[in-house]
């Protein structure tokens, strides 16, 4: 009976491990690129565009947003990668020169830099590894420019704003999931992996109150803040303040400039993994962990 | 519990082997620390660089290493020189931009897009040196080609990074074992004794070895980020919760006892092997110890082992 019962437990974790393999993707970033980017907002890159729809997204809930993706390669990332624009229907010149870009075309990108476990594939991604030429436009991938800054040489910080129709997740459904995302992070002398599960909750509607005072770089404000619902703004979502990356110039970092420690916006968002954390933990490496993320301030919300 | 499965001897092994990681840990952020101090990775590099770029006269007054001295002035590698440090050099660098740069240099007739032909022309007006014959016996070999001429030198730089990792590698293995070393040593790390202690103290071992799975677990991670001044939120740091240290020093450490001479011979062999298993490093302690909690869990009573089942998918998710 003892023997039966071993077997059985050992069937039901190699079962549980069958099942975690299969929705975990590893995700290796040479250790320069982490040091360079962790506390930077955006990259700025040469896109070559190789596939991307014709319209937008609709507009309603969950993945239906409204950007617009285009897959691509860049000689900056060495990673499959998605650049996205968001409230692309107000971007008629973007859409204009995206239309007519075909497999190839060379396109002056930048935006924010953004790696969240959500596309995954069947392979690990490793930074330097010779990239596929992507089918279709939103292949598998872990690394995304989203939302866009600047195409073709023509700043859309406009887009930036509140997306007319769209109903974003509700922060009580989103920061419970972020908060619990399991990952495993481990550094060697010129790399860092990370191994994480699928991720969800894309654009979250949340309040944040900073938690500190705003701190400018090159090209963002970040700031740490803590979280709540906007339904129920007593008791914080988060266990400790998270950060809060605005894009410079944009309307939410004009916004969020001339706040101090304690006061409250009321935000829509974009989560990724904060490199900057992992950096931190990866002194610590091998490490199983919840995986550190920081959340992108898209809008302001009324 | 009966048998080998989660019984006292799978939960000594298990505190063993999470002494040895959180060991190894230290003994890495140290090395790490040392390497970053002595910048070992970038005199590497500066030591690579001038074993391919050395030896090459150019310039109006012929300087014997001129081309070295063109490749660390040329925008491309100075870009990448940090903040106030004039004399600071690069600790990585692409293939791609070390060939472009050599290219560059081999072409000042051509600033620009240059073609083959530029790149050939300008190789043989450089003076006799070993750069120039390096360079003409890559591009020679790539048929006019210039893509597979930069190619061939982007491999030629590969090549010898591959001998400086080589190196790098040897240095941080030797520094390992030599942290190793004084680590055990100076925290009384005796393999021998903690075996004995955890066998001896059931109440420790099962701290330890609740420890170890929370290592392995995601829900209740053992290392946390904190923000120690909340207006700087560009400088996270790591901590290890104080529950491990706790650990650490309840199961090292030298006491007042003073050690019969018939007890050193035991005491060196516990030092050795701690030092042994340390410089083996914590990526390799760290898969063991899933591995070992693996078995741990799959040797549990079915009830005791379904509630455990979730948190083992999280810990050896891949």
């Amino acid at each position: 009976m003892g023997s039966l019962r071993t077997r059985v437990s050992a069937a039901i974790c190699t079962c549980a491990l069958l099942i975690g393999a299969a929705q975990a993707e590893t995700l290796v970033l040479s250790l320069k690129f982490v040091d360079d980017v962790k506390n930077k907002a955006t990259i700025t890159t040469t896109l070559e565009v190789d596939a991307h729809p014709s319209t937008p997204h609709p507009i309603s809930s969950g993945g239906n947003d409204g950007d617009i993706h285009m897959a691509g390669r860049s000689d900056e990332v060495q990673l499959p990668l998605v650049a996205e624009i968001i409230n692309a229907r107000s971007e008629a010149d973007s859409l204009a020169t995206l239309k007519k870009t075909h497999q190839g075309t060379n396109v002056p990108v930048t935006g924010v830099w953004r790696i969240w476990f959500e596309h995954l594939g069947k392979e690990d991604q490793i930074q330097g590894d010779p990239v596929d030429v992507p089918t279709t436009s939103n292949p598998a991938h872990l690394f995304e420019i989203h939302p866009i800054t600047n195409f073709n040489n023509k700043e859309i910080l406009d887009s930036f704003k509140e997306i007319p129709g769209y109903t974003a997740y509700p922060a009580k459904t989103a920061f419970p999931f972020y908060e619990k995302v399991p990952a495993t992070i481990e550094a060697t002398n010129s790399s860092i992996s990370i191994t994480s599960g699928e991720g969800k909750y894309n654009y979250a509607e949340f309040v944040i109150e900073l938690a500190g005072t705003v701190a400018t770089t090159d090209d963002a404000l970040f700031v740490l803040a803590n979280v709540f619902d906007k339904d129920n703004e007593e008791e914080p979502l988060t266990s400790d303040a998270r950060r809060m990356v605005f894009i410079k110039n944009t309307s939410a970092a004009t916004q969020v400039a001339n706040l101090s420690q304690g006061d409250r916006l009321h935000v829509l968002g974009i989560p990724r993994v904060n490199l900057a954390e992992v950096a931190a933990i990866a002194s610590q490496s091998p490490i199983q962990t919840h995986l550190p993320y920081e959340m992108i301030i898209v809008a302001v919300l009324p | 519990m009966n048998g080998i499965l989660g019984s006292t001897t799978l939960d000594v092994v298990v505190g063993l082997v999470f002494v040895y990681l959180l060991l190894a840990i230290i003994c890495t952020s140290v090395n790490e620390w040392i390497a970053g101090v002595m910048k070992v990775r970038s005199n590497n590099m500066a030591s690579a660089i001038e074993q391919l770029l050395d030896a090459q006269p150019g310039g109006k007054d012929g300087a014997a290493n001129w081309f070295l001295q063109q490749f660390y002035s040329h925008p491309l590698i100075a870009g990448m020189r940090r903040q106030n440090a004039k004399q600071a050099r690069p600790s990585y660098l692409s293939a791609r931009t070390f060939a472009t740069a050599v290219m560059d240099i081999a072409t000042p007739q051509k600033p620009g897009v240059i073609t083959f032909t530029d790149l050939e022309v300008g190789i043989r007006a450089l003076p006799d040196g070993d750069v120039r014959k390096t360079l003409l016996a890559l591009i020679l070999n790539s048929q006019n080609d210039l893509a597979k001429a930069q190619k061939n030198i982007e491999d030629w730089f590969d090549d010898t990074m591959a001998r400086v990792s080589g190196w790098y590698k040897r240095t941080t293995q030797i520094w390992t074992v030599a942290i190793a070393l004084l680590l055990t040593v100076a925290s009384n790390a005796d393999t021998m004794r903690i075996t004995s202690t955890l066998w001896k103290n059931p109440t420790l071992r099962a701290q330890v070895v609740e420890s170890a799975k929370n290592r392995t677990e995601a829900p209740e991670s053992s290392v946390s980020v904190e923000y120690k001044d909340k207006n700087n939120p560009l400088k996270p740091t790591a901590k290890v919760t104080k529950e491990e240290l706790g650990i650490l020093s309840q199961l090292l450490g030298w006491t007042n006892a003073p050690l019969k001479p018939g007890d050193w011979p035991q005491r060196i062999l516990g030092w050795f092997l701690t030092i042994v298993a340390v410089s083996l490093g914590a990526p390799f302690w760290f898969d063991v110890l899933n591995k070992v909690m693996n078995i741990r869990s799959a040797g549990r009573p079915p009830d005791e082992a379904a509630k455990a089942a979730p948190a083992t998918t999280t810990a050896t998710a891949k």
